[in-house]
């Protein structure tokens, strides 16, 4: 009987890696990520990453949803009448993406697994990351009383739970005979 | 033959895997988590637990407020810092006046005299926001109910040093910000930045969320194995 549980386990058992090992991995892909990230100068964030790839979206979804809006862009602004929203380091979405990409880097899979998993999780990140970013749009132009507590607070733990949540999901898609890298 | 793992990084051992019932709940591994819809188990924990630190953080803090007043000391002796809580539209906020303790020079160019009051002041919730991650992540855990208030223990405990590790230098950055701009100002090489920089950016630009999933973490890992053992010895 033992004998048929232990089998049973191992069979249908999920991949084990023991917990320290995979904190240790998850902070040093973290660090490594947000070395690279520093490195990166600002000007080239603000006109080029910031500018083509959060402002100028969000600017379409904006008016897709509300074509009265008056809100253009300009490097990492987005410019209107009641005020203009500046996107800034520490502001865009960047961490939420490091952190998935890490636990998923540092936990034993596959690389295609990972891989996989890495894409379609930041694809979902930056998906919720525009809509964080018209959603603050709406609410410093029509409910500023609530900008803050939504941008400081509940929109950052609500995506960190969130990427959480993805990788919990993605770890049960990764087979348990796994190949170590 | 030892039957439970003695730590986060022990081997898993048959004989742990027919003992154990729950091989999820005992074994300090990371396993994939099966019990119930795991996304509304964390959206109704953050939703709770995003409530009780909007509603209750400050009185927390209250409790805590002159260990973290002696923390933002401990940064520099050029100003004696006092903080103190308020309120905005925006909600609690926690506030730091920093009186200049002697006259501050850069060379021999005056920077800021003896007696002026610097002040600052940040929303209380943003700090908070990492017990909300820790907690939420701590709570949708599957686990029996002594564990879990064992892990809820272990978690304050962690969210404690959080808060003591990074809401004390996040104030104090502003401080230190408003000399280092006065600095800047009279001189035209860079001037240093300050040591409490570099932690700050490192919280502001993620570290406020590694902080909290590090600390879920250990406290998992942790919990497990004292459960572990207790389990053995009962």
């Amino acid at each position: 009987m033992a004998t048929h549980i232990v089998s049973a386990q191992v069979a249908t058992a999920p991949p084990r890696q023991p917990l320290g090992w995979f904190a240790a991995g998850f902070c040093a892909w973290f660090m490594a990520f947000e070395c690279a990230y520093f490195f990166i100068p600002d000007d080239f964030l603000r006109d080029v990453i910031y500018q083509r790839f959060l402002v100028a979206p969000s600017i379409w979804l904006i008016h897709v949803l509300s074509p009265a809006e008056l809100v253009t862009g300009r490097q990492n602004l987005l410019l209107a009448p009641h005020g203009n929203l500046e996107i800034v380091r520490g502001c865009d979405g960047a961490g939420a993406v490091f952190l998935l990409a890490a636990a998923m880097l540092a936990f034993q899979a596959p690389s295609f697994r990972k891989l996989q998993g890495i894409l379609l999780g930041v694809a979902l990140l930056v998906v919720l990351n525009y809509a964080r970013i018209v959603g603050l749009y709406f609410l410093s132009a029509h409910a500023s009383g609530a900008f803050l507590i939504v941008h400081s607070y509940l929109a950052p733990t609500f995506i960190i739970l969130l990427s959480c949540c993805v990788f919990a999901l993605w770890m049960r898609t990764v087979p348990e005979r796994t190949v170590r890298w | 033959m030892d039957a439970h793992s003695t730590g986060a990084d022990s081997a898993v051992v048959k004989s742990a895997v027919v003992k154990s019932v729950a091989v999820t709940s005992v074994s300090a591994k990371i396993v994939p988590l099966k019990k119930g819809p795991l996304i509304a188990r964390l959206l109704l924990a953050w939703l709770v637990m995003a409530a009780v630190f909007y509603s209750a953080g400050h009185l927390m803090v209250q409790q805590v407020l002159p260990l973290l007043q002696w923390l933002a000391n401990s940064v520099s002796d050029q100003y004696a810092a006092q903080l103190s809580l308020g309120a905005s539209q925006q909600g609690a906020i926690i506030q730091i006046a920093a009186t200049i303790s002697h006259n501050i020079f850069y060379g021999s160019l005056p920077i800021a005299p003896k007696g002026a009051v610097l002040t600052a002041a940040g929303t209380l919730v943003h700090a908070l926001s990492p017990l909300v991650i820790l907690f939420s992540l701590l709570v949708c855990w599957p686990a029996p109910w002594r564990l879990l208030i064992l892990r809820l223990v272990m978690g304050a405990v962690f969210g404690l040093l959080i808060i003591l590790g990074t809401l004390p230098f996040l104030l104090v950055s502003h401080i230190e910000g408003t000399l280092h701009a006065a600095t800047q100002q009279f001189i035209t090489e860079p001037v240093p930045m300050p040591r409490v920089f570099y932690w700050v950016m490192f919280v502001e630009m993620g570290g406020l969320w590694l902080l909290p999933i590090l600390a879920a973490l250990g406290t998992i890992g942790l919990s497990h194995s004292f459960y572990s053992k207790a389990s053995v010895n009962s």
